[in-house]
Parts: structure tokens; C-alpha cells; sequence
């Protein structure tokens, strides 16, 4: 591999456009062998336990949908611009040391999506040993596939975006012929108009109640991918490309799945699709069907390693270590938590809700700063510069008021729906937690904006007109 | 007023970007191939705003149609 084109894949580098390989139909595949994993099955078992199904499949669409337009037009754009990651191109608004502040939240919440994948890889593999053998798999067997199954994601990971991208060539093809054999096998052994009709399996208390619970989780589902799509948005060659690659794979082939997954809980009564495939499928195609899921899910997880290993780059003792370095460290760690699965793997719903209330506000900070105050301009040599000399250095590296505006937009989530125990207030029905938690940020961030940054240019925000006289010249 | 010079580039941003000699000359002719041509990919079109912007008001009127099914 050319030096240089190994370089920019690796490392925090700008990628230019000699280097990019990923038109609309690879970055699609991508997108879908990232989007596709258990994850997509678990919202789906989430929904069918809280909603009907045609309220399923309408707000499965719903949340998704806007949640991954708004996650792409905050990160997405400007890295397929400019060739950077997502970590880097929040430097503009939050400042060197603000983004690692940030940075150093993601890589908690990454840590919980590697060990969640990887302990279904182990579920899948322990279905399909009882299957197969008709016995039980010890319990040791869920920690030690786990482990097993993270060391082979940093193993991808060193091999790089090329091996990602073989994988995904010959795994997302497959994978979707599983699915519609899936939804075959599904339509034959049970009748649709049942699917059709079904009742939530086990609801709270109020209808609406439940349809706001279920557009928070899939809301938060498409928020989620936000700190990946930078990573895979620079290696596009054309900005509709990133950005539709990640409507199609994310949100839509995302939507398919949860609906497939919401109709096997509704029919066969278990959310976990390793549970119901093999009934559904029979052995033979259930075990295959577990086999591509487990494929599906090392592709997956390969990405959100790849995607926190280059964020790990930001902080100056890896930004010039070996990539086996500096993705070693984040393995180790997820190793670690993978003696303790299922803790995790229990909690799946917190990390959504969680992902809700950390990557809506920054969205909707990185969209005001990016496409509001900077005309979507960046200054590329400001974001590399981390001397005080930087447009973005603001103060001790930090913008303390995109820092506090996020800190408070959070509260106001918390205060609404408790992320972790469920309990909402009184308001939580009519507004959502997510629409108030953004709304905060946006109101205070613009108001800041208009009456602060742009009148006395904080961060330079004016520089896009410098920009404009170059390219007249 | 700034001009997409290499020689520019380097002068502002020799060892202040934490990077290796190596790395930061890579750093240095990607940031002036990318002022040259203001970017390496052209904005989303007005064709992409107004699928986006439909696919915004139809999340919308599915969720009012779902609330109103209660």
C-alpha cells in the first residue's frame, strides 16, 4: 500500500480526493454492514414489547430517519469536505481541549457498544452449539466468546478500511439474502395479518407514554452513529455520497431490520433475535442466519472500534504511535469488560437513551457552528494548529460556552426522562425529552452566537469571507 | 489576506501541530491542495436539500398520523 494513502487512513491527516474510494453504492454497503448488527434486533424486540406493530414500523421510520438526517448533516458533511473524522472537526466549536473532554465520553459509551455486539457474537454462538449438539453451553463459554470475539474486531481494525471494505462486499450480500429468507420463513409460518395486528407484548401505562418511549430509543438509535460517520464520511467522493450512503444504510436497511425483528418478537414472543431464529428458520437456515448475524455484528463492531482508535489519535501520547498501539489500548479495556457481559448486554436501552442525550445537543451545536456562524467553512490550519495561536484555542483550549450549553442540555434531558431507570416527568409525554434537551442548546448556543461570537469573531468565525476572495482571485 | 501556498502553510504550522516532521509535511500539502479548491467535494444540491427537507415533513405527518390513532 502507497505510504501516503496508508498515512491518511491511519492517522488524524486530512484525506484528499485521490485518496477516497467510496462512491454511493459502496458507501451504501458500508453503511449497511455497519448498521446491520444485533443492535438493530434488540431496538426491534424493544419496540414490540412497547408498541402495537403499525406504530412499530411508523416510529422505528420516524426516529431513525431524523435522527441519522441530523447526525449526518451535523458530521457527515463537513468531514467529506474537508477529509477529516468527526474528532477533529468538532475542534472548531468546542476547542482542542473541549473535544478531548467529549472525546473522552464517547470512548465510555464506544467501550459499551463493542462489548454489546460482542457478547451477542457469544449468544449467537452459544444458540448454535445447542442447536447443533443439543446441549447446553456452559456459562464460562458467554465471557470467553465475548473476549474471543473483541480480539478478533482489533485484529480487522489493524488490517484497516480496505479489509472493512472486502468484508462488507461479501458479508452485506449475504446477509441480506438471510434477511428476506427470514421474513419469508416468518410470512409462511405465521399469518400477517396476525403480524399485522399485534398488540404490544408488555406495555407501560398509556399509549402515548409507550410511543414517546419508543421514538426516544429509535431517535436515539440513528443519534448514535454520530461519532462514527466522520471516519466514513471523509473516505467518500462526493458529499451526497457520505451523506445518502448513511440515510440508506443507517436509517432505512436500520428501519428494515427492526420491523423484521419486532414481527419475529410479536410472533415467536422473545426479543433476542438468537433466541428466534432457529425456531423461525429451522437448524439449518437458523444456524446460518446466526452465522451471518455473527459476521454482521464483527463488521459492525470493527467500525466503532476503527472509528474510537482514530479519535484516539487527538490525544498527543498516541498521535504518533503504531496504529496496533493505539487501537491495542482501546481492545485491552473492552477486554476487560468482557469478563462482566452482562451488565452491559442488560443495559442496552441506557446507552440509547444516553446517545440521545450526549449526541442530539452536539449535533445541533456542530450544525449552528458549522453551517450558521462559519458558512461551512472551516479553517483547516487552525485545526491542526494546537498552540494558543489557533483560531481555535478560545480559552485554555476550551470554548466554555459550548461546553456549559451541552452540560445544561443534558440536565434538561435528564430532568425530563431518566436515562437510566425510565421515570419520566410530566412533561415527558407532550414534548419528548429529546426535542427540550435540543431546543435548550439551540436557543442558547444561537442566542450566544449572534450576541458574542460573530460580533467580536470568537473562534474566527469570519474567516469563510477570506475564503471567498481567494477562490475569486 | 491568506493565499493556498505550501510555503504559507508550512511557516504557520511548522512544529505547532504536535506531529512528526514526516507526518506534518503530509499535513502541509493536504491542507493546500484543500484551500486551493476550497474543499475536497462540492456542497449537497438543492435537488439533496429538497429530498431531505420531504423526508423531514413526512417523519413529521407520520408521527401526527400516529399520535392521532390514539
Amino acid at each position: 500500500m502507497d505510504k501516503q494513502v496508508y498515512e491518511s487512513q491511519f492517522s488524524t491527516l486530512p484525506v484528499i480526493k485521490s485518496e477516497r474510494n467510496l462512491g454511493l453504492l459502496d458507501s451504501s454497503l458500508i453503511n449497511i454492514g455497519w448498521g446491520i448488527a444485533t443492535w438493530c434486533f434488540l431496538t426491534g424486540g424493544l419496540l414490540a414489547l412497547l408498541v402495537d406493530f403499525k406504530t412499530a414500523v411508523i416510529i422505528s421510520f420516524v426516529g431513525n430517519t431524523l435522527g441519522v438526517i441530523l447526525a449526518a448533516l451535523a458530521s457527515t458533511i463537513p468531514s467529506a469536505k474537508y477529509g477529516i473524522d468527526t474528532y477533529t472537526s468538532i475542534i472548531s466549536f468546542l476547542g482542542k481541549n473541549g473535544m478531548k473532554i467529549i472525546l473522552a465520553i464517547f470512548l465510555i459509551t464506544n467501550l459499551g457498544w463493542v462489548v454489546v455486539l460482542a457478547s451477542m457474537i457469544a449468544r449467537s454462538c452459544q444458540n448454535i452449539y445447542e442447536a447443533l449438539v443439543g446441549v447446553v453451553a456452559p456459562e464460562w463459554s458467554f465471557p470467553a466468546i465475548t473476549i474471543i470475539a473483541v480480539l478478533l474486531t482489533w485484529w480487522s481494525v489493524v488490517k484497516g478500511p480496505s479489509a472493512l471494505k472486502i468484508m462488507n462486499r461479501i458479508m452485506v450480500p449475504g446477509l441480506l439474502v438471510v434477511v428476506v429468507i427470514m421474513i419469508i420463513s416468518l410470512i409462511s409460518k405465521y399469518d400477517l395479518a396476525t403480524i399485522v395486528n399485534a398488540k404490544a407484548i408488555d406495555p407501560y401505562d398509556g399509549k402515548l407514554l409507550n410511543i414517546i418511549l419508543v421514538f426516544e430509543l429509535c431517535l436515539g438509535a440513528g443519534l448514535s452513529w454520530w461519532p462514527g460517520l466522520g471516519a466514513l464520511g471523509r473516505l467518500n467522493k462526493t458529499s451526497p455520497s457520505a451523506f445518502w450512503g448513511n440515510v440508506f444504510g443507517l436509517s432505512f436497511a436500520c428501519v428494515a431490520m427492526n420491523v423484521l425483528s419486532a414481527a419475529a418478537a410479536y410472533s415467536i414472543g422473545g426479543s433476542d433475535p438468537t433466541t428466534w431464529m432457529i425456531p423461525l428458520g429451522g437448524i439449518t437456515l437458523g444456524v446460518i442466519a446466526l452465522i451471518f448475524v455473527i459476521l454482521a455484528n464483527m463488521t459492525s463492531n470493527s467500525y466503532v472500534m476503527y472509528n474510537t482508535c482514530l479519535g484516539l489519535k487527538q490525544f498527543n501520547v498516541f498521535s504518533n504511535r503504531k496504529w496496533i498501539i493505539v487501537s491495542g489500548s482501546f481492545a485491552v479495556p473492552a477486554i476487560i469488560i468482557s469478563f462482566f457481559p452482562d451488565f452491559v448486554y442488560g443495559n442496552y436501552q441506557m446507552l440509547l437513551n444516553f446517545c440521545v442525550a450526549l449526541f442530539g445537543p452536539l449535533s445541533v451545536l456542530q450544525i449552528l457552528d458549522y453551517y450558521v456562524f462559519r458558512k461551512q467553512t472551516i479553517n483547516l490550519r487552525s485545526i491542526y494548529n494546537k498552540t494558543n495561536s489557533s483560531d481555535y484555542y478560545y480559552t485554555l483550549g476550551v470554548n466554555w460556552a459550548a461546553v456549559i450549553i451541552f452540560i445544561l442540555s443534558i440536565v434538561t434531558y435528564c430532568a425530563i426522562l431518566n436515562p437510566v431507570t425510565w421515570e419520566s416527568s410530566g412533561i415527558f409525554t407532550m414534548t419528548t425529552a429529546s426535542i427540550p434537551s435540543m431546543a435548550v442548546c439551540l436557543v442558547l448556543y444561537y442566542l450566544y452566537g449572534r450576541l458574542v461570537i460573530v460580533p467580536y469573531n470568537i473562534g474566527n468565525v469570519d474567516y469563510y469571507k477570506n475564503v471567498q476572495e481567494i477562490i475569486e482571485e | 489576506m491568506k493565499t493556498a501556498n505550501i510555503d504559507d502553510v508550512r511557516v504557520e504550522l511548522a512544529g505547532k501541530t504536535g506531529l512528526d516532521p514526516v507526518f506534518e509535511e503530509l499535513l502541509f500539502e493536504r491542507i493546500t491542495s484543500i484551500e486551493t479548491y476550497g474543499g475536497e467535494t462540492a456542497k449537497l444540491s438543492k435537488t439533496d436539500t429538497t429530498f431531505i427537507t420531504a423526508l423531514v415533513v413526512v417523519c413529521v405527518g407520520l408521527m401526527a398520523l400516529c399520535i392521532s390513532w390514539i
